[in-house]
């Protein structure tokens, strides 16, 4: 029972997020069984939701590579420094005037920078010593804060429309989501899946450390960029076009492996799941909670998040050791 | 061969047309060129000859009452082209009471939004009368602030007689259209995206010129969050913007692709009216032409 929970769940709260909303849908099941019959259903509110299920799988993949690859229970996208670099990467390149929000220009931008952004963590993290948890949480940090700055200063100095503003880096939003919007992230969340599909095996072994990895015949540079490439791409994707959601990446790859067990190629069908639910959950409480107004959806995840992270520094060790 | 070029010039003409149709854009532009203020040329003695106005529309009122020679200092929310040549004393909407003491003015009048309260008790600590007037936020507001402001200025005649000028002129220019419309709030740049309730101020020119505001009719507060959802509930068949606003989300292009405006009647058909960001809620000397113009661009954008 405690394995099908959360797909049972995922049903049952996209349904409410479908039916709920700030228009009441008039006949709501024959506008559901012929599509495109309702615009307000059709063109607003089911591509919002589809939209909230790809980024919260994408969110929650990008979360379990960065923990896999890192081999650090703390690792996720936005404390890595992956969705900063991902949020200055677009801005930049709506800066220029080329792309626009939501477009695979963007989307392709988004991830080189936090393709960049979280590289550059690893390097720094690297200089002095060998990798260690500590100084990758703490450069991570450091590398986020500096390149959220400096979204703050750009999306600031710049009155660009669609530039976007600081509280929509920082927080997310998928109000302005449109169906044209959902081909990039869909693209970006099926090729980083892909991809950490691939390397998942690698993943496994490399949670026995550095060297036992490699001994076992794991390339593990190798293993390490393909799981940084899927993790920009996931990350891109999803925080060019929404924003950044926090949390999201560490709460649900830790109730996967809490529910399933360690391995990573069966923790990526669920943890997309798990994301996915979390997502849609909290977007449906973001645009219902102050009706008729709506809350940044990253104010509801860092609610709920921010207990997650405080609970696995406490219990680190049992949680991430003895799985 | 010469068939063909029959056949290749019609072929093109028709052509020509239908492309000459099909890209009928509907939007309307209200810009302060296209609107007239209302004065009076009598004149009149006033009880106080220097006077700096920190209140949204007053030195407009002052100028429409003939009193322009008395003005010595305005807000930066007086943007009318007679008005350029006095000193602006604020710093955005902050009143710097340095520059307004160095004036040194007989009166000086502000309404409930002049700010910050501390330059305020300056100014009055350096012995300055100061008249507080009410804000104008629906058109029976303007001849109660009119009688303020003349009065404030000791010419009630005056005031009286430009009360009459702009009533006559609000009789002659309501025109009944049925539309429903919506007035959006729009400043992209900040991510500021509100849909006008009751009391947002268009609800009152809406009413004049015998449509209906939409927002106003069901939604709670002044000013509310605009949804996707929200906005095609409310379904308005026109939309008006402030012409900056409407600037500031990409144009007409960047409006149509907000969440929710292209499911609107007003999407589909580009039914969009942008005002000048003063004008439109001004209440003040060029309101009854604010809404005889408005009236010809709802019927504009309806056809």
């Amino acid at each position: 029972m405690k394995k099908v929970a959360p797909t049972i769940l995922l049903v049952l709260v996209t349904f409410i997020a479908i039916y709920n909303g700030a228009a009441q849908i008039e006949n709501f099941w024959s506008a559901l069984f012929s599509p495109g019959s309702n615009e307000i259903l059709w063109q607003i509110r089911i591509p919002r939701v589809t939209a909230a299920l790809i980024v919260g799988a994408s969110l929650a993949l990008a979360g379990l590579i960065a923990q896999g690859a890192c081999n650090n229970a703390l690792a996720e996208p936005s404390i890595l420094g992956t969705t900063a670099g991902a949020s200055l990467g677009t801005v930049l390149a709506v800066l220029t005037g080329f792309v626009q929000v939501g477009s695979l220009g963007a989307i392709a931008c988004g991830a080189l920078g936090a393709l960049l952004a979280t590289s550059l963590t690893f390097k720094l993290a690297n200089l002095r010593s060998k990798l260690s948890s500590f100084s990758l949480i703490i450069v991570g940090i450091a590398v986020s804060a500096f390149f959220t700055a400096a979204v703050g200063l750009l999306s600031s100095m710049v009155t660009r429309a669609d530039a976007r503003s600081i509280s929509f880096w920082n927080f997310g939003s998928l109000a302005l989501i449109t169906q044209e919007n959902l081909l990039g992230i869909s693209i970006t969340a099926i090729l980083g899946a892909a991809i950490a599909w691939r390397v998942s095996p690698a993943l496994d072994r490399l949670s026995l450390g550095d060297s036992t990895a490699f001994h076992l015949g794991i390339d593990v540079p190798r293993s390490r960029l393909l799981a940084l490439i899927a993790l920009s791409l996931l990350a891109g994707g999803a925080v060019s076009t929404v924003g950044s959601i926090a949390f999201i990446g560490l709460a649900a790859p830790h109730i996967a492996r809490f529910i399933y067990g360690p391995v990573h190629r069966k923790l990526i069908f669920h943890t997309a799941i798990i994301g996915a639910l979390l997502v849609v959950a909290a977007d449906t409480i973001a645009r219902s909670a102050v009706q008729p107004n709506e809350l940044p959806i990253g104010l509801i995840t860092s609610l709920v998040g921010a207990p997650v992270l405080i609970a696995l520094v406490t219990m680190r060790n049992n949680i991430w050791k003895t799985q | 061969m010469k068939k063909f070029g029959v056949i290749a010039i019609t072929t093109l003409a028709i052509l020509l047309t239908g492309c000459g149709t099909s890209q009928n854009l509907q939007i309307q532009t209200i810009s302060e060129n296209d609107v007239s203020k209302i004065s009076i040329d009598s004149t009149a003695n006033f009880s106080v000859s220097r006077v700096v106005v920190l209140a949204n529309g007053v030195a407009e009122i002052i100028n429409a009452l003939n009193a322009k020679s008395i003005l010595v200092g305005r807000d930066i929310s007086s943007t009318e082209k007679d008005l350029k040549d006095i000193p602006i004393v604020t710093s955005g909407h902050q009143v710097l009471p340095e520059k307004v003491i160095e004036l040194k003015p007989d009166l000086v009048i502000i309404d409930a939004s002049t700010g910050p309260r501390a330059a305020l008790d300056q100014i009055r600590t350096a012995g300055i009368k100061i008249v507080e007037t009410p804000e104008s936020w629906t058109l029976s507001d303007i001849s109660k602030k009119v009688a303020v402001v003349a009065s404030a200025i000791g010419a009630p005649a005056q005031g009286d007689l430009l009360n009459q000028a702009l009533n006559d002129e609000l009789k002659t220019s309501t025109i009944a259209t049925k539309s429903r419309i919506a007035f959006l709030y729009l400043r992209g740049t900040s991510s500021v995206y509100l849909i006008g309730g009751p009391g947002s101020g268009s609800d009152s020119l809406i009413e004049a010129i015998g449509a209906t505001d939409v927002g106003a009719q069901s939604l709670p507060n002044p000013y509310n969050t605009m949804t996707a959802e929200s906005l095609a509930t409310l379904n308005p068949d026109v939309i008006i913007v402030m012409t900056k606003g409407l600037q500031s989300v990409g144009g007409i292009s960047g409006l149509l692709k907000l969440p929710g405006v292209a499911q609107t009647q007003a999407g589909k058909n580009q039914a969009v009216i942008d005002v000048d960001d003063s004008l439109l809620l001004s209440y003040g000397p060029r309101t009854p032409s604010l809404v005889t113009a408005l009236a010809r661009a709802v019927e504009a954008v309806t056809k």
